[in-house]
């Protein structure tokens, strides 16, 4: 298991992390099996989809459309635990609808990914240095 | 178009300055229990908002818990290297022993710092003592301006007493020419903060963070409901200036909030800029 980070550069951003990924997995020597990569972040997002700088758009702006900013939300209120106010429900609702994590098989020591798919992490609440895990699992 | 802004109200808290002693500071004095995150963060959030320079405060806790988050030296440090982002305001306990001109002159003028911050009830210290006014009448003399926190305190070990806008309503006429920015437009005591600010020309207001919902939310309700828009924009036109109180908000969050409001564009550009270049003495 290896924690790396990944620095947004935008308040809403879409980053593709395949390479570091792919870097991870050689370096764990793992060659059959799987591969966990998860965010410790819940105004972030994990998944993977196809690299397509139209497509990192779309998927902004949907959940843009999706989730307002502008709601009623009870979690807009000073938060202590925090030591500040707690602005972003509408930053942990995206994160719930993409989920903090995917699973991707593993063989001959590379992703087994389609030609089209990139592991991306999404940023709901940046920018912001954020830590994700990529545990690996096999042999 | 989107006019750059300037940020009043930033405490450079990042990882860089942020080590284990500061972090449990930073957590028990302060009251922030959320990690630092690395100077390029807070560089990005600016770039993000538009926020072409950011106003770095220190504040010096030395006499109630021995730290600063971060002390003047780390905050000239900082502004060293980005001369062009960022503007410095060290911070100094009046109760600290020695000469306070002396103290000034070492760990504010020599290090290039432009103002004070203080904040009497984080620091613990009486606003009205000797030695606080002591210390602004040589802020005055050097002509360096003041911000002050004014407005709640979330924390019930601080003084509530020393949160109060009217306290510098005194300072502010015995000290005309000295500058003073009272923070967070003294919210919850809010038309008090205007009532010092309307008399005293040597008074300012900025409106960072939030406190009643989101920056959205919160702004729109300060700037149109409870004080009129109108009014914002006739009495206080030239009285507010915009700070984020990073990192307690995130800047871009806080300039949306304000564009969002809906003020006439050139009032909307005196609180983004033009305002604190004035109080920097740094007009264009």
């Amino acid at each position: 298991m290896r924690e790396f980070k990944v620095v947004s550069k935008r308040e809403r951003e879409i980053i593709n992390i395949t390479d570091r990924v792919r870097e991870l997995i050689k370096e764990s020597g793992i060659k059959e099996g799987l591969a966990l990569v998860f965010s410790k972040h819940t105004t972030t997002g994990i998944f993977i989809n196809e690299n397509e700088r139209g497509l990192e758009r779309d998927v902004i702006n949907y959940f843009n459309e999706a989730v307002r900013d502008d709601g009623d939300y009870f979690h807009h209120h000073y938060f202590y635990k925090d030591g500040r106010m707690a602005v972003n429900a509408w930053a942990h609702l995206r994160s719930i609808l993409v989920g903090l994590n995917v699973v991707i098989p593993l063989r001959d020591g590379e992703l087994l990914l389609g030609s089209r798919e990139n592991v991306y992490l999404a940023e709901f609440d940046g920018p912001k240095e954020r830590t994700l895990v990529i545990t690996v699992l096999g042999e | 178009m989107n006019l750059p802004v300037v940020d009043f109200h930033i405490h450079p808290l990042v990882s860089e300055v942020i080590d284990e002693d500061k972090y449990k500071c930073q957590r028990e004095v302060f009251g922030l229990r959320t990690s630092p995150q690395p100077l390029e963060t807070l560089l990005s959030q600016m770039q993000e908002a538009s926020v072409e320079r950011g106003v770095l405060l220190a504040l010096d806790c030395s006499v109630k818990a021995n730290c600063s988050l971060p002390s003047n030296e780390e905050v000239a440090s900082i502004v060293k290297k980005y001369p062009s982002k960022f503007v410095g305001f060290g911070s100094l306990h009046p109760y600290r022993e020695g000469s306070l001109r002396e103290l000034l002159e070492e760990e504010v003028i020599n290090l290039g710092l432009r103002g004070l911050k203080l904040n009497p009830s984080i620091q613990d210290f009486d606003p009205l003592s000797q030695r606080a006014l002591q210390l602004y009448g040589e802020l005055e003399r050097l002509n360096l301006p003041l911000i002050v926190h004014t407005g709640l305190s979330w924390f019930p070990s601080t003084s509530l007493e020393y949160c109060k806008p009217l306290i510098w309503d005194n300072v502010a006429r015995r000290f005309p020419n000295l500058k003073i920015v009272l923070s967070h437009l003294g919210w919850p005591w809010v038309w008090d903060a205007i009532a010092v600010a309307l008399r005293n020309d040597n008074v300012f207001l900025d409106i960072s963070n939030t406190f009643t919902g989101s920056p959205n939310e919160h702004l729109r309700y300060l700037l149109t409901e409870l004080v009129p828009k109108r009014f914002v924009e006739r009495f206080l036109n030239e009285k507010i200036i915009f700070g984020s109180d990073y990192p307690r908000i995130e800047i871009p969050k806080m300039v949306r909030a304000l564009r969002g409001v809906g003020l006439k564009e050139e009032i909307e550009e005196a609180i983004l800029r033009l305002n604190a270049l004035k109080i920097l003495g740094d007009e264009e």
